[in-house]
């Protein structure tokens, strides 16, 4: 019954962010950025296209979580919508868990729509959606985490370069060592594995790993990101 | 010299708070991570692409362009948060008011870009300028980081919707690139935004035409919103002063 209602709050929370974010310009935006890559594609020669193409999907549609949930958290605190959380029935992981699955979607439409009607060959779509699944999850978690410990926007950018550099210096790794399976212990590298075996394929194995890297990951920020939601954003004094 | 004591202030402001300070010293860090960037990935890109141009007028033109994008939306989002603040409407019942406000706010930005383009174009060192040229060019890119700075005055009603102008601004920077893209439409669209100009006068300095059209797509786009920043009227406000 719990679990029935719990299920019923989220649903009707994420038709409201969802709402939100396509008033506020955010499906417009990635369906305009989507045709610019596609035209910037379109460019390329086509092997260089077939490497650019997953390096776009990682380092843009995939992480556009991160980039977007400073302000949306920040302009609900302003609000006051998320003080309110202390007192509706609506619980801070129904509360996180609907902006996650809002920012995963546009994600997830994005990269489709870039790689339906990019020229590439074969893709694995089931790897391709479970990867940039998992991608956005961790990015727009990161950003949660950011977020709260943010006074206001410009702190939230600056905050949001170390971890950029922690997260996506070590992906360049992958050029020397392709098939090194220990780097897919790495969430970011997982990532990147991920997407890009997407386009070029993957082992079983690999693909195993970093989506189980990935799911920890997630799952441990989540508890962390609720923490800091709650001691930061709903009670605390920021 | 009244403009020239609120900047010491507004600077004073800036400095007093770490983030903010670290937000305006990135763009001479962007100089140096460019050149890095340049130097030890340009003959890896090389060995898979044969660019039918030479990439360095284009590498150097979106380097210098990252400093007024970068100033210009810090600036945005700090005139954003006195927006939200109605700090706005405070400086409306002073001497001050709307006007000097936003003056303030655009000569800051703009003397630090004219600084930071030619601290940046030393820096990578790529294309060889003369100094009339670079002249121009670093005041045409103080203006469009003016320009900047006012579009989030003008049209960001909250800073959702600043993020959003935020990304839609990233993808003017490709116009940049635009003589590497062969569809001709593309080229009809790249002539509207300063990006492409400021380019054409670093790949081609010495066209007279470049010259005059740069400056005037520049100061149309200033211009346009500059008159829309005074008047800018928010809601329950006073009005203009």
């Amino acid at each position: 019954m719990n679990d029935r209602q719990s299920l019923i709050r989220i649903r009707k929370a994420l038709f409201s962010d969802m709402v939100f974010q396509f008033k506020q310009g955010f499906y417009f935006i990635y369906l305009l950025i989507s045709f610019i890559y596609l035209l910037i594609l379109g460019q390329l020669p086509p092997e260089f296209a077939d490497i650019a193409l997953p390096i776009i999907v990682f380092s843009d549609p995939s992480v556009l979580g991160l980039f977007f949930i400073g302000g949306i958290l920040m302009l609900e605190k302003d609000q006051g919508i998320i003080q309110t959380l202390s007192v509706t029935p609506l619980k801070t992981n129904e509360y996180l868990i609907s902006k996650l699955i809002s920012l995963c979607f546009i994600s997830i439409l994005a990269v489709l729509l870039i790689t339906v009607l990019s020229d590439v060959g074969s893709v694995n779509y089931m790897v391709l959606i479970v990867g940039v699944t998992l991608t956005s999850a961790f990015f727009t978690l990161i950003g949660i985490m950011i977020t709260t410990k943010s006074r206001h926007l410009n702190a939230f950018f600056v905050k949001m370069i170390p971890w950029m550099i922690i997260l996506v210096l070590p992906c360049v790794l992958l050029v020397f060592f392709p098939n090194e399976w220990v780097l897919s212990t790495y969430p970011s590298i997982a990532s990147l594995k991920l997407v890009y075996g997407a386009y070029h394929g993957i082992s079983y194995t690999e693909a195993f790993v970093s989506v189980t890297v990935l799911i920890i990951s997630n799952l441990l920020l989540f508890k962390k990101a609720i923490i800091m939601f709650e001691k930061h954003m709903i009670y605390g004094g920021l | 010299m009244n403009f020239l004591r609120i900047m010491v202030s507004d600077l004073k402001m800036i400095m007093r708070d770490p983030i903010m300070a670290l937000l305006f010293f990135v763009p001479l860090m962007i100089g140096i991570i460019f050149k890095l960037l340049i130097h030890f990935l340009l003959p890896f890109a090389l060995e898979f692409v044969d660019f039918s141009l030479p990439l360095e007028p284009y590498l150097l033109s979106m380097t210098l362009l990252m400093t007024p994008y970068m100033l210009g939306v810090v600036m945005g989002f700090m005139m954003l948060d006195d927006k939200d603040g109605n700090i706005i409407d405070l400086v409306l019942v002073t001497p001050y008011g709307r006007r000097g406000y936003l003056l303030n706010r655009i000569l800051f930005i703009s003397i630090f870009t004219f600084l930071y383009s030619w601290i940046n174009y030393l820096i990578l060192n790529l294309v060889d300028l003369n100094i009339l040229s670079l002249l121009y060019i670093s005041i045409l890119l103080s203006v469009f980081a003016a320009s900047i700075g006012l579009l989030f005055f003008r049209i960001a009603s909250d800073k959702i919707i600043g993020l959003t102008y935020a990304k839609i601004l990233n993808l003017v920077i490709i116009f940049v690139f635009a003589d590497f893209i062969k569809a001709e439409w593309f080229l009809y669209v790249a002539v509207l935004f300063p990006t492409f100009w400021i380019t054409k006068l670093i790949t081609d300095p010495d066209v007279v035409a470049n010259n005059i059209f740069s400056g005037i797509v520049v100061l149309v786009w200033f211009f346009i919103l500059y008159i829309n920043g005074i008047g800018y009227k928010k809601r329950g406000s006073y009005g203009n002063h």
